[in-house]
Formats: structure tokens, C-alpha cells, sequence
């Protein structure tokens, strides 16, 4: 079977090959397929560069004179060289010409196809001339799709239906096809001998079956199977000049062109069902200064809504008693690491899920010491919303918001740069101010007025005062009646319940940054967590882990700590990949679509900001480069432009430094690739964060890719 | 470096025997021998030889050669030193200008002779032979996950060994796999440890890290320690500092030296210096950034305006093939230094000196503002 798999690969590649020509036909093919009308021979078609041996049928390019494979002098001899590459326009042949030819090629065809049928002890009749090819090559595709003995209805448009079909039910399809994959290749030098038949007509004709073949496999694209099925037949009808049958996956994969997202047509399965009743996923970072009391708010919140059993509270309590650090019992349901209990601070960032009305939550509780911040961006990027936690303690909050190295503020400017727009600021430790309304409203213009210089807009900030110790306005309204008698707004799990769901890139190709790997006791497999940022995943699919290029089929997906069949932009998986080299899947890469893959780079031009920096950038700056989940050294090798941080334009050239609160265009070397695309592409691969001497000098995004690392 | 015997005329010809010790010496000789010097050692070379019977035979012949240089390259990593040249030496082996290329290892010794030995050099020469400039620290600097050891000497900061190790975030019940992944990656780090770190070389070994890894770390070594009976270790307990710095990324190093239960134990060194001196740029950078100035073109008209305080210059200038610019730079140091300025001429090898090549190699603080420097071309 390892010969076929490899027909799978060449197939991916070169079906790509060939939709490069096609690709702005397809669009029309697909559609009047649809109709079910002949009308596709009309069409608009790209002919690829090929001639068809008459003796062994391979596809020779169109610059060649002999056979490649049997060294046969090509007869005709090239003299339509113009067609090369070339589309054939619609308008390059009369219609009713192509209408002839189209006949001829399909009585031609339908003859060879009658033989193929009976080779196969099929019991279909055969084809009218009446027909035209389009119909002649799907019936073709169609015997090979189904089972010999389905039955070909007559009407195109049940036949397409068929398909479909076919596409839903992935594994009947699967064993039926499978031992005809042979024969498909001898039905598909039938196709090429039609071809040849028609060599000496005007191509027009012959690139008709190209189309139609290319829309009709299009359809099948989904599953694996007939996906390689069809690729046979296309990688035979296409064969670029560059095939063979041996080449290895890793070549190809390398090799493989990038086509622009425009071409990505997502599949039915992929888009949500809008009736669904399942809830939308919503990622919700905590954020704030050290000791605010994130870990502890959220503890208290999944505490309340059930998510842990009063057994384990109370171990918890018990434990954090005996290290003589009762207060943090809550904390303790997040920082479950040794260290982190015994240092009474989160390391890492923790995730957790809770449910509410409308959301079904993913806690990513950060930590807030200034050492962990790279954590932080690390784990939290993923983040559609956040509650910012401040401490109102009296000292707490004014370190907290320190120009010098307050977190709350480096924070705050982190989230906003990690796309998200909604932020609910919970101003922690009410108790501990009495309950103040004079202090609320002093953190809360403060505050307020920093967000709104971070980005934030005022609506869509909301302020609630609560105290995770006392639970006090966390889900249910407050009881303290110091407090009712001020504040009358919403409780915080309110609060979170009414933020804007996130708008996710259903449409797109599936993209998702690696955050975590896992390795899984079962051996070849590997099991990796993050945020699909884009597009949809199911099991059996194929997918590419970059930065390294390798193919890996998913096994599994995992949706908090659940099995589930598929897993949709937004939401936060694990996902078990098989196929693959543990060492070759890393934290900080990418799972993306085969045809899609992310670029991977070192050198990038960066649209900046810089925040409140003590030291200027420098050209020569070395800084800690954070995209993502991945982390690199990197320094600025050139400082291109100052930027108006208003109107964005261009203010002063190559300027010798960068100062604080300047916008800026640079470029920056990495020390190894990452995986990174155009912020205009995909916004959640293409945000930066420049850090030096701990703390974030500035934020962007990607501006350009200089260069490809293949 | 081991001055076996000098015989030179400052600002003159001469020639020096010397013996480098240590990986610093060879970057030392590396710096100091230049194109069109002359270089003598012992080498062994294969030569051919007419057999009688009409046939050749190949015989390696340890002779001495003398060359005159036209290349030189240095291997960091196999410390050796390659020098490319003509021979001028005549021998019954080897023709006069027949090309070569000597080898300098490690102890062994060799003849450098220079048509001038100007300041610069003499100045080289004499850091390269003061045994008390050399920091000779052993750097662990890492973050949950990644390790750099480093050696750091007088003029060359060596990455011994980096561990790279993918470290899982805790999830609920697969802490454990947290645990266990940290626990290899220390073990690792520890073999690396032992491995390159040799307490009769390094003055003290400092692990450095952001958070708490290296408190950990610390932890995990002597209870190691304790467990195999290391004794390199437990002898040399209190000569391993912990030191606290931003990331585990190797231009952290720069804060490594720039803390303060570091920098006391270092003070004098040539990288402390360096260090500073260039802390000091970017302080005044930051602070008044007219004081400051940067790249060839800028520091130059600076000089000419007698406004340069203290220079900071990268080796690599020196070395440029081009005599033209490997004299002017001279001159200008010599320059600097008589119009009362100080010049701090930084190893490449160094992190701090890395830093500076990526500033274009040369910056310079300044006794007085010159805002319109912004206006010139760079």
C-alpha cells in the first residue's frame, strides 16, 4: 500500500500544479456543472502546456519533441507552441465548432469508456452520441467514484448530487473505492487516448475535458480517498513535466506552490450550522499585576459555577492551610505545579472552562510577575476578550499601574495588541477599601483614561467592583449593603455573558498555532493544544505542521477534555496528530492546510509601536521577538521610517532611533524561522511583541515577509 | 598569552615569540597578526619525492616554515588558528614562495614579525599577555525550557553548549508530564555543566535566569550534587552565583556581568569594561541623546569637532584587509586618546562587542551636544 499512499502525495502536488491554471475557471466550471448544462464546453478554459504520448499516453510538456518516458517522436510535431500555458480563451473558437468537437470527442470517448466498462464487468449502457463529453468524462469519473454496478442516472444534476454524496460519507466511500483505484488509472489513459484521438483538432475540445474533470474532482476534494482516487486521474490527465511517481512527500511538500487564500473554497461541514445550539466559544484571558488576585477570581468563579467539586476545595484548602497559605486555596485549583503553590504565584498560564448562559467559557488564567509575562503573551495571544484584575488595595493599585513596570499597564497594552477589544476590568479587593465608591471611581477614571489610550473604546470597557475573597459580585449580585447601595450594575459573570461574540474566519483555510505539545503514551502519535484560528478540523484530515513541512493526519480532537468530531474556528483544542515525529512538532509552530501552508520566515518588516521605553531602539537593538506562541531572539537590523501615529503616513526617513510612544516601520533578523504571515492575511499570526531587558519596549504588527525560507 | 622573548622597536620592526595559553590567545593572535606580517612556526607538510623507480612517494615532513601572511582565519570552535601564505624561508622541502598554511594550535609557539608594530598592536599584545584582565566566568544563562553555558574569558565569550527542550504547560492531570519534562531538562543542563565548566579555570559559575528556573536549577545541582558525590561541585559550593536576569536568550549576558555580586567579583576585567562602557552609551543615548552619535560617518565629524569623550570601537575594524582603513582607524584612536579622550577597543567575541558591531562597529559619547549630527547622511 506504500506505493499508493505515494500516489496520494504526487497527487497533492500536482493537482495543485494544475490549479494554478485553472483556478479562475473553476469558479464558472463549478457553477455550470451545477446546472448540469453542456454549456461548459463553452467555457473559458486554461490548456495546460501537455501532449499525450501516442504509444505509453504519458504527458510530455509542451516544449519537449519525444516522449520522456518512451523516447517516441511526438507526431503532430509541436506547432500550436503559443498554446503553451496559455489560456485558450473562450472566444479563440466559434461555439459551434467546439460544439463539433466536443462530439467527436465524446462518440471517441464514449467508445473508449464502453471498453473500460466492460473490462470491468459493468453492466452500464452505453454512451449516446447526443451526449456531450462533459457528461461522458463524469460518467467516466463517476463509475470510478461509486461502485461499478451504480446505477448512472441520466439526468447530470442527480450525478452531481451523487457526489455529494459521496463527500458526506467518508468511509463507505472509502472501501468501495479502494480496489477500483487501479482500474481508475486505466480508465484514465482511456481519457488520454480520447485525447489523442483529438490531438490533431483544435484544443479547445480537449481542454473542455480538463475543466469538467477539474470541476467534478474539485467536489471530492474533502476526503482522502477518493481525493487520491481522482488525483490519479489528474495527475495522469495534467502531468506537469516535472512529475514522478517516486518522489517523496517531504520534496513535494516543500515544493509545493502556495496559492493565493482567494482560491480556498471552504467545505459544507466546515461552516457552523447556525441553528446549532451548541455555544459559542469564547477565550477569555485574566490579566493583571502580580497578586491582584487573578489565579483566586478565577478559582472562585469556577468554584461557583461547579466546575470543582466541594471534595477538591476542600483538599485544596486543607493543603494551602498546612503550607501556612490559606488565602490562596483558590489559587491552587490553577497553579497546580509545585512551584508555583509554593511561591504562592502562577509560572504558566493555566486554562479552565466554565459554562454561562450564552458562552461556553475558556479561562486563561496569566500570570502577573513581571518575569512571566513572555509566558503570558505565549499563552494568552489566543484570547477573544479579557478581564483585567486590579488590586484597589490601597499601594496595590498604584504599582500596579507604574509607568516604570507596573504589569496592569504592560498588560492592558499586551491585550489590545493580541486583537482583542473587549475588556472587562475587575477592580479586585473591594473589601479591603471598605467598599469605597470614591476609590471605584478614582481607579476607574485612571484606568479609563490609560485604556482609551491604549486603543480601547469606552464602550467597550466595562467596570465592575468585586472581591474574589468575600465573593461579592461575582455571579450573583452583591451582598455586601455598602456596596449595593452604589453599585447597581451587572455581576461579573453577567458582565462576561454580554460581551460580543468574537467573530471567527470560518471561510478561511485551517490555520492553528501550535501552543502546547503533549506527548501521548500511543506510539507515532502526537497530541497538540492550542486555538484553531482559522477554518474547521475533523479526524482523517490532513494537515501540515510547519515550520517543518511535514504532513500528519489527525487522529482525534479533543474539546476540553472531550472528544469531538469537529472542531470549528474560536474554539481551543488538543488535537492527536498521527503520522509524525514527536521532535518534529513543536510549540510556537502551525498547523495549517496542506495547499495552504504558512510562511516561514527569519527576516520580517514590522509596523511598530513603541511603548514607554527608557532606552531609544537602536538599530542593532537585540529584543525578544514574540509572535504568537513561538518566541525568538531577534535584533532590528534596520529602522525604515517614522510614522505619524495619527494619519500613519510617512513622517521622517531612516531616523537614527526610536523613542518612546513613536510608530515606526522596522525591520528585524531572527535568529531561527517562525512561522508568521502578513498581518492583512491573517491577523492572528501576524502580531508582534518586541520585548527587551523584561519588559515590552513595543508592539505591532507583520508589515511584509522579506523572505521565504524554503 | 606566554611572551617567550620580544626583540622590536615600538613604532617599528621587531619580532615577538609568544605562546597562547587558552582559546582568548588565539583570538588575541588572531587580532594582532595582520596581512604582509610574517609569521614562523613549525609545521608539517607533505612532500613528494621521486622515487627511483619512477614513481612518487608522499612523506609528511614536520619542518619550520616562515610565511608571509595573506589570509588568516580562526575556528572558535576547534581553536585553531589558520594562517595563509607564501613561504619565505628557504628549505630543502618547500620552495620560496611556495604557498602554505600554518596552523596554530594551543601551546604551541610561533614568531610573529611585523614591519611596524604600532601602539595598537603593542597594546594588544600587552592585554593579550596580562593574566589579571581575564574575567574567565562560566555563564549558565536559561529559561524554562532553553540553556546557553557560556565561558566567558578576556576577549571571547564561548558558547559551550546550548539545550533546547520543549517544556509542556501545565494541563490539569498532565502536570506530571510539566514535572518531568522540567526535571530532564536540568538533568541536561547539569551534563552539560559538568561537562564544560572546570572550576580550576573559572574564577566563579554563574547561573542566571528570569523567574525562579535558576533557583530551581540551583537546587537540582547540588542535590545532584550531593546524590553522585560530585565533588567538582560541592567543593565549589559558594563559588556558584545566582543571578537574576530577563530572559535566557544569550544577549541577556550583558546583564549577567552588569549585576552588581557579578560585576564586584569582575570589576577590572576587559568585559566588565566593556560593559559598562557601553552602558553608559546607551544611557546617554536615552537620556540626552544629542551626546550620543553612532556609525563611521557621524563619530567622524565628531572627532573633527574635538567632542568625542570616550570611543567605543570593535576589533573587526582593525581587521579589515584593507591597510588603508586598518591605518586610519588607528589614527584615529591614537587621535582620540591625545585630544584627552578615552578609546575602549571592544572584542567581537564578546556579547557587549556584538552590540556594538551591530552599531555599525564604532559610537562614541560626546563632552558636548551636537544636535545637527541627526541632519547628516548616514
Amino acid at each position: 500500500m506504500s506505493r499508493k499512499a505515494n500516489y496520494g502525495y504526487d497527487y497533492d502536488d500536482d493537482y495543485e500544479d494544475f490549479d494554478e491554471y485553472e483556478d479562475y475557471e473553476y469558479d464558472d466550471d463549478h457553477d455550470s456543472a451545477e446546472q448540469g448544462e453542456a454549456a461548459t464546453i463553452t467555457q473559458e478554459t486554461v490548456k495546460p502546456g501537455i501532449w499525450s504520448c501516442f504509444i505509453c499516453t504519458y504527458d510530455n510538456h509542451e516544449s519537449l519533441t519525444y516522449c520522456e518516458i518512451c523516447g517516441v517522436l511526438r507526431i503532430p510535431p509541436s506547432n500550436n507552441g503559443s498554446n503553451i500555458d496559455k489560456k485558450s480563451g473562450g472566444t479563440g473558437a466559434p461555439a459551434g465548432f467546439t460544439e463539433k468537437n466536443a462530439a467527436t470527442t465524446a462518440q471517441s470517448s464514449a467508445r473508449e469508456t464502453d471498453g473500460t466498462i466492460a473490462s470491468k464487468g459493468g453492466s452500464i449502457p452505453v454512451e449516446e452520441n447526443s451526449f456531450t463529453s462533459t457528461s461522458d468524462v463524469f460518467r467516466n469519473i463517476d463509475v470510478v467514484e461509486c461502485s461499478p454496478n451504480s446505477r448512472r442516472s441520466d439526468s447530470f444534476s442527480t450525478r452531481k448530487s451523487n457526489f455529494k454524496d459521496n463527500v458526506g460519507e467518508t468511509v463507505a466511500s472509502k472501501g468501495r473505492t479502494r480496489p477500483l483505484e487501479e482500474k481508475s488509472s486505466t480508465s484514465t489513459s482511456d481519457i488520454l487516448r480520447n485525447i489523442d484521438v483529438v490531438e490533431g483538432l483544435p484544443s479547445s475540445g480537449r481542454s473542455d475535458i480538463y475543466s469538467t474533470k477539474k470541476s467534478s474532482f474539485k467536489d471530492n476534494m474533502g476526503e482522502s480517498t477518493s481525493f487520491s482516487n481522482g488525483g490519479k486521474l489528474e495527475s495522469v490527465s495534467n502531468g506537469l513535466e516535472n512529475m514522478s511517481l517516486n518522489r517523496k512527500p517531504e520534496s513535494s511538500t516543500s515544493m509545493r506552490p502556495k496559492k493565493s487564500l482567494a482560491q480556498y473554497k471552504p467545505e459544507n461541514w466546515m461552516l457552523p450550522v447556525k441553528e446549532s445550539n451548541l455555544k459559542t466559544q469564547l477565550n477569555l484571558a485574566i490579566v493583571g499585576h502580580v497578586d491582584s488576585g487573578k489565579s483566586t477570581l478565577s478559582g472562585r468563579l469556577l468554584h461557583l459555577l461547579g466546575q470543582i467539586s466541594q471534595k477538591q476545595m476542600h483538599k485544596f484548602e486543607k493543603e494551602a492551610k498546612q503550607q501556612g497559605k490559606g488565602s490562596f486555596a483558590y489559587a491552587w485549583a490553577l497553579d497546580e505545579s509545585a512551584e508555583e503553590r509554593e511561591r504562592g504565584i502562577t509560572m504558566t498560564v493555566a486554562v479552565a472552562y466554565f459554562d454561562t448562559k450564552n458562552y461556553h467559557v475558556v479561562v486563561l488564567d496569566s500570570p502577573g510577575h513581571k518575569d512571566f509575562v513572555p509566558n503570558m503573551i505565549s499563552g494568552a495571544t489566543q484570547a477573544d476578550a479579557a478581564v483585567l484584575v486590579i488590586d484597589a488595595s490601597v499601594g496595590a493599585y498604584e504599582t500596579g499601574m507604574d509607568s516604570a513596570g507596573g504589569q496592569s499597564r504592560e498588560h492592558a497594552q499586551l491585550i489590545r495588541n493580541f486583537g482583542v477589544d473587549h475588556i472587562i476590568v475587575a477592580i479586585n479587593k473591594m473589601d479591603a477599601v471598605a467598599y469605597s465608591e470614591e476609590r471605584f471611581d478614582l481607579i476607574k477614571q485612571q484606568v479609563g483614561s490609560f485604556l482609551r489610550r491604549c486603543g480601547f473604546k469606552e464602550s467597550c470597557v466595562s467596570w465592575i467592583p468585586v472581591s474574589a475573597m468575600q465573593n461579592q459580585n461575582l455571579v450573583a449580585p452583591a451582598s455586601d449593603v455598602h456596596l449595593n447601595s452604589w453599585y447597581k450594575g451587572p455581576h461579573l459573570l453577567d458582565a462576561i455573558d454580554h460581551l460580543q461574540p468574537p467573530r471567527r474566519d470560518y471561510e478561511k483555510p485551517v490555520l492553528m498555532p501550535i501552543c502546547d505539545v503533549v506527548k501521548t503514551h500511543a506510539m507515532g502519535q502526537v497530541s497538540v493544544c492550542g486555538k484553531l484560528e482559522a477554518g474547521a478540523l475533523r479526524s482523517g484530515l490532513k494537515v501540515l505542521v510547519m515550520p517543518l513541512g511535514d504532513v500528519a493526519t489527525v487522529r482525534s480532537i479533543e474539546c476540553n477534555s472531550r472528544p469531538c468530531t469537529i472542531a470549528r474556528a474560536g474554539q481551543n483544542v488538543a488535537v492527536v496528530l498521527q503520522g509524525i515525529d514527536l521532535t518534529h512538532v513543536k510549540a510556537g509552530g502551525v498547523l495549517c492546510h496542506p495547499d495552504f501552508p504558512v510562511r516561514v520566515a527569519s527576516h520580517l518588516e514590522l509596523k511598530v509601536l513603541v511603548l514607554d521605553v527608557k532606552i531609544p531602539i537602536l538599530i542593532g537593538s537585540q529584543v525578544e521577538f514574540h509572535i504568537h506562541h513561538a518566541k525568538e531572539a531577534a535584533r532590528v537590523v534596520k529602522i525604515v521610517s517614522l510614522l505619524d501615529p495619527k494619519t500613519g503616513k510617512e513622517t521622517k526617513k531612516a531616523p537614527r532611533h526610536l523613542l518612546a510612544k513613536q510608530s515606526a516601520i522596522i525591520e528585524v533578523a531572527l535568529q531561527g524561522d517562525v512561522c508568521v504571515e502578513d498581518f492583512s492575511i491573517y491577523k492572528a499570526i501576524g502580531r508582534v511583541f518586541l520585548r527587551q531587558s523584561g519588559r515590552t519596549i513595543a508592539v505591532g504588527v507583520v508589515n511584509q515577509v522579506l523572505e521565504d525560507h524554503k | 598569552m606566554k611572551i617567550v622573548h620580544r626583540n622590536l622597536v615600538p613604532r617599528g620592526p621587531g619580532s615577538v615569540k609568544m605562546i597562547p595559553e587558552e582559546a582568548d590567545d588565539l583570538w588575541a593572535a588572531y587580532n594582532l597578526i595582520s596581512e604582509d606580517d610574517y609569521v614562523l612556526a613549525v609545521t608539517v607538510r607533505k612532500v613528494l619525492r621521486e622515487v627511483a623507480s619512477g614513481g612518487r612517494d608522499a612523506e609528511r615532513v614536520k619542518l619550520k616554515l616562515e610565511i608571509k601572511v595573506e589570509a588568516v582565519e580562526y575556528d572558535k570552535d576547534g581553536a585553531i588558528l589558520r594562517i595563509r601564505g607564501k613561504n619565505v624561508l628557504e628549505n630543502e622541502h618547500v620552495k620560496i614562495g611556495a604557498f602554505h598554511t600554518l596552523e596554530i594550535e594551543l601551546h604551541r609557539p610561533f614568531v610573529l614579525r611585523k614591519d611596524v608594530w604600532d601602539s595598537m598592536s603593542l597594546d594588544m599584545l600587552h592585554q593579550a599577555a596580562d593574566p589579571t584582565a581575564s574575567a574567565d566566568l562560566a555563564v549558565i544563562i536559561m529559561q524554562e525550557g532553553l540553556a546557553h553555558i557560556m565561558l566567558i574569558g578576556k576577549s571571547v565569550t564561548l558558547t559551550r553548549s546550548r539545550i533546547e527542550v520543549s517544556i509542556p504547560r501545565k494541563h490539569g492531570p498532565a502536570i506530571a508530564g510539566y514535572e518531568t519534562a522540567l526535571k530532564k531538562f536540568f538533568e541536561n543542563v547539569l551534563q552539560a555543566f559538568l561537562k564544560h565548566v572546570d572550576f580550576k579555570v573559572v574564577r566563579c559559575a554563574v547561573i542566571a535566569s528570569p523567574g525562579f528556573t535558576k533557583d530551581q536549577f540551583h537546587r537540582h545541582l547540588l542535590l545532584e550534587a550531593e546524590r553522585k558525590q560530585l565533588r567538582s561541585i560541592i567543593e565549589n559550593k559558594s563559588r556558584i552565583v545566582l543571578v537574576h536576569t530577563t530572559s535566557g536568550y544569550k544577549h541577556s549576558v550583558r546583564e549577567v556581568l552588569d549585576a552588581p555580586n557579578v560585576m564586584s567579583m569582575i570589576k577590572d576585567t576587559k568585559a566588565a569594561q566593556e560593559v559598562r562602557a557601553l552602558e553608559e552609551f546607551f544611557n546617554m543615548l536615552s537620556n540626552d541623546p544629542d551626546r550620543a552619535c553612532y556609525g563611521p560617518k557621524h563619530v567622524e565629524v565628531a572627532h573633527e569637532r574635538m567632542a568625542i569623550q570616550t570611543l567605543l570601537i570593535t576589533d573587526e575594524l582593525f581587521r579589515s584587509a584593507n591597510v588603508m582603513t586598518r591605518k586610519k582607524y588607528n589614527k584615529f584612536v591614537s587621535s582620540v586618546k591625545a585630544s584627552g579622550g578615552n578609546a575602549h577597543l571592544f572584542s567581537s567575541m564578546h556579547v557587549s562587542g556584538e552590540q556594538l558591531a551591530q552599531l555599525t562597529g564604532i559610537a562614541a559619547v560626546l563632552r558636548f551636544p551636537l544636535p545637527d549630527l541627526d541632519d547628516l547622511e548616514m
